[in-house]
């Protein structure tokens, strides 16, 4: 993208007031959007990113700088002024640039842009057809379709020199059912780092039934109960539990200034011994992987929890130096214009031995949260919260009737240490996760899973 | 290339395939300084921009946009337009506009942020997390101390005669910090927006982020009921922002809001007025078009909770056969035309927080919020979030309240809100900009123990 000299001249430019490190990141990215309504296309969007971000470190300080505009003359302008924070003086350096190789995670089939709109087009009409004629009771589809293709090059002083290309789509569905006044509403979004072969290994006719199904299923449901009670959490999107109560606390931008519950707690018992967590940016064609991070350093599959007991964290570089321990290849961000910090790629709850029935079956009373939503936390405290979109009450080992409108809230340390039984039947699930460096797409994954306690804001009083 | 040959060069490239065509462009200059233990450890400065391209082709409208402005990029934003414009259905009518016959004039609101050195603003957040850290010793360290400015000029040129141009920014200063008292730590916050540094005061900005953080630590959760509330005009004005869809035309339009065919109808209590203003001098969302170009309105959405206008964009007022009421804005140059708003806020009562505080017997103070972005549902209005605040009883606050959800549906809690208040508060502006004063309502579901 950048010839090697300018990449010098830049990067030396980066360091005229001292630093010890300096960073240039350029990205060009294609992308489409489709979106359907009610059956017709509503909106067709088609658009091209491009800018540069420079990085300076000056021991644990560190600077950023943006600019839309790459030649060599603005990025040299962009590096001193960005320089300018810093009141030492530098000295040129001859760079020695070796070019990585990297390992494809994420073999593409047949390009998304290289497929006409028209195929597209028509995946949204048969999932919105699928969707609508699910059941009378479904008064509103949306769809949308979604593509990109993700040029990055990354070089700095150290001398890495390296570039690749990320491709990803992504279809969700949107179902509203109507009834007596009330609207309820079913979501499902699958996606994954693959070319248009994507859509023939998902049958987009099924996911907009899925919708359609969980609105469905919604909308002739009661108010969930308030109060505190075991809940039995799905897998696949229910994988969100962990990637809030835990996975965000620890990210080493937390963990590295104290702001994390788990600060100084490596080695230690931090959950039941059922629970052993992963973060895998290395699983072919998923959602969240990549073959590097956006610090250029390869991702790798981390056990952040073994047995209970906590083994890693989530490091960046910057972080990794408050820290001193080495990057993770875990540092991502959303496009050039965020300087990246320590992310999670594919975060799950690995398999246990039960099978999702025996749990239930062994479950007098309890929330069972099919499908949740999304979620947040405060990674100081470790407070989590996630909506609870398609729930039912077990009682007596027995699902027995649809519930809506349930928020879960806890503690991340308190619940991992009240996970009672881990299913096996893990799958993941996909989210964007939003935070300090942007919005990037990211797996969320599980078994279904029993926590003993947890509260349950609901509209209902407790029976 | 500079922006007017490539605004001439893409109209040029594409004038015979479009019957109306526009562009649309931000152009945006951020500053973000965070400071750590003293030290400054992010500082960020930006420049960016971007272009949007709508052009209509046998009244169907076609999107394209790019961050890259050479001769590629000119007459890629026309054929792909074009390429996009062919799959969309129906829509006869050409949501592209003449101007408006009217546009409010902006003359009142100046930034001064350019007239502190960048050295200044430093040594301001670093003075910020000096006097968060020496005011309590349950409170040793900061979790976020940062000042970030923008600068951001929007343009939109049409073929039919819109050339408008406009310049807005700001600058936020926020402090986050932790308290820790053995083995339990809570979170307190507090922010400012600004457009002169004379405003702001970072004694009142740290006392109030470390007030927060000590008075919750210890907090419990109280018991599951129905409780008389009142919600923090902060809070309310981020409930109302995540609800905000409800009075969109166009969500009305698809069936996608509760309130369509309610126009003219009680939707609220009477203490509810929730006014647009688009010129509102302390709003961070000012501007006197839209993305469209159309004029921006000063409007009483709900009048004494009485719904007196959904808002509409171009394509949505078309539909409706109404006037566009100046709400077609877009996320960001990438994004298709939306409905949103400018400067949002549920006008002031009589009482002060104090007051409504003393006017309950046993009820819930709600300070703070979290999972508003899942934990509620625009389309049934139901909501269940995350809460924390204060326990009342005879007129006072009796202590920390944390570990709690409340509940509800928001066309109800609309309806139980018995008080407004008069400290009207902003939250973080986004593409629009939010206000509450603290609200008082008649029941609340709150779920805790």
């Amino acid at each position: 993208m950048l010839s090697k000299i300018t990449v010098e001249n830049v990067l030396n430019a980066a360091l005229c007031r001292g630093g010890d490190f300096a960073e240039i990141y350029v990205e060009d990215k294609l992308v489409g959007n489709i979106k359907l309504v009610g059956g017709n296309i509503e909106n067709n969007m088609t658009g091209r990113d491009y800018g540069v971000g420079i990085r300076i470190f000056d021991k644990l300080n560190a600077i950023y700088a943006y600019t839309n505009d790459s030649s060599e003359e603005n990025l040299i302008k962009v590096a001193k002024s960005a320089a300018q924070a810093l009141e030492g003086k530098g000295t040129a350096r001859v760079l020695n640039f070796i070019k990585s190789d990297l390992t494809n995670y994420n073999p593409i089939v047949k390009g998304l842009f290289d497929t006409a709109k028209k195929e597209k087009v028509d995946l949204l009409k048969r999932a919105y057809r699928a969707a609508k004629d699910y059941d009378p009771v479904i008064s509103q589809v949306s769809a949308t379709y979604l593509e990109e293709e993700q040029k990055i090059f990354i070089a700095n002083t150290d001398g890495l020199w390296v570039d690749d290309k990320r491709v990803r789509t992504r279809f969700s569905v949107s179902s509203i059912a109507n009834r007596n006044g009330e609207m309820q509403e079913g979501y499902y979004a699958p996606g994954a780092s693959m070319g248009f072969e994507f859509y023939d290994n998902i049958n987009v006719e099924e996911v907009g039934k899925e919708a359609s199904r969980i609105a469905k299923e919604m909308i002739f449901s009661e108010y969930a109960p308030s109060g505190t009670m075991p809940v039995i959490i799905d897998n696949e999107f229910g994988g969100v539990l962990f990637h809030e109560a835990c996975g965000h606390a620890l990210e080493a931008a937390f963990v590295s200034k104290g702001t994390s519950a788990f600060t100084g707690k490596m080695g230690q018992l931090v959950a039941s011994p059922l629970v052993t967590a992963i973060d895998d940016g290395t699983i072919p064609n998923a959602w969240g992987t990549t073959n590097i991070d956006d610090e250029g350093t390869p991702t790798r599959r981390n056990i952040l929890i073994e047995n209970g007991i906590l083994k890693s964290y989530l490091v960046d570089k910057l972080n990794g130096r408050r820290m001193n321990t080495a990057s993770t290849g875990s540092s991502r961000r959303q496009s050039y214009k965020f300087a990246p910090t320590s992310r999670m790629n594919n975060t799950f709850i690995d398999s246990g031995s039960m099978t999702k029935e025996e749990i239930i079956s062994t479950t007098e009373k309890a929330l069972y949260a099919k499908k949740l939503g999304g979620g947040s936390v405060n990674p100081a405290t470790g407070d989590f919260n996630f909506a609870v979109m398609e729930g039912y009450l077990v009682e007596n080992g027995k699902i027995v009737k649809p519930l809506r409108g349930a928020t879960l809230i806890g503690n991340g340390i308190e619940v991992l240490g009240l996970i009672d039984a881990v299913g096996n039947n893990l799958s993941h699930g996909q989210g964007m996760c939003g935070a300090s460096s942007g919005s990037i797409p990211a797996n969320v994954g599980q078994p279904t899973l029993r926590v003993s306690k947890l509260t349950v804001g609901g509209r209902k009083g407790d029976e | 290339m500079d922006f007017n040959n490539f605004k001439e060069l893409v109209f040029n490239e594409a004038k015979d395939k479009f019957e109306d065509m526009e562009i649309f462009r931000t152009e945006e200059k951020t500053v973000e300084i965070h400071v750590f233990k003293g030290e400054v450890d992010k500082y960020s400065i930006a420049e960016s921009s971007g272009v949007s391209f709508r052009g209509l082709k046998d009244s169907k409208l076609g999107y394209s946009y790019s961050e890259i402005l050479d001769e590629q990029a000119a007459k890629m934003l026309g054929e792909e337009a074009l390429d996009n414009a062919k799959y969309i259905d129906s829509t006869d009518l050409s949501p592209i506009f003449p101007p408006s016959d009217e546009y409010m004039i902006n003359n009142q609101i100046e930034n001064h942020i350019n007239e502190k050195s960048m050295e200044e603003k430093i040594k301001l957040v670093k003075a910020l997390e000096e006097k968060a850290i020496s005011l309590d010793e349950r409170v040793p360290q900061v979790s976020m101390c940062l000042y970030e400015e923008h600068q951001i000029s929007k343009q939109v040129y049409n073929t039919k005669g819109v050339d408008m141009q406009e310049h807005g920014g700001g600058a936020v200063l926020y402090l986050g910090v932790m308290a820790k008292d053995g083995d339990d730590t809570k979170t307190g916050s507090a922010m400012r927006m600004f457009r002169d540094f004379n405003e702001v005061n970072i004694d009142e900005i740290a006392k109030e982020a470390v007030d927060e953080a000590i008075s919750l630590l210890h907090a419990t959760p109280i018991k599951s009921k129905d409780y008389t509330s009142i919600i923090s005009g902060v809070v309310f004005a981020d409930v109302l922002q995540a609800f905000f869809p409800i009075f969109s035309g166009d969500n009305a339009h698809k069936g996608l809001s509760l309130l369509v065919g309610k126009t003219g109808e009680m939707i609220a209590s009477d203490a509810f007025t929730l006014i647009e203003d688009p010129l509102y001098e302390k709003g961070f969302a000012v501007s006197t078009f839209d993305d469209e170009g159309n004029a921006t309105i000063y409007k009483k959405i709900v009048e004494k909770g009485k719904l007196n206008t959904l808002l509409y964009n171009g394509k949505a007022a078309l539909k409706e056969g109404v006037s566009p009421t100046g709400n077609g804005f877009r996320e960001s140059y990438k994004s298709p035309i939306v409905t949103k708003a400018t400067n949002v806020y549920l006008k002031m009562g009589e009482k002060s927080l104090q007051e409504l505080i003393e006017s309950i017997d046993e009820g819930f103070l709600v300070t703070n919020v979290a999972g508003l972005h899942s934990g509620i549902n625009p389309v049934s209005g139901d909501f269940s979030m995350q809460a924390q605040g204060f326990l009342l009883e005879n007129g006072k606050k009796i202590k920390g309240v944390n570990g709690v959800t409340i509940a509800g549906n928001f066309f109800k809690l609309f309806k139980d809100i018995e008080e407004v208040g008069n400290d009207l508060k902003f939250g973080f502006p986004g593409g629009s900009h939010f206000g509450s004063p603290s609200i008082k309502v008649k029941k609340l579901s709150v779920s805790g123990d």
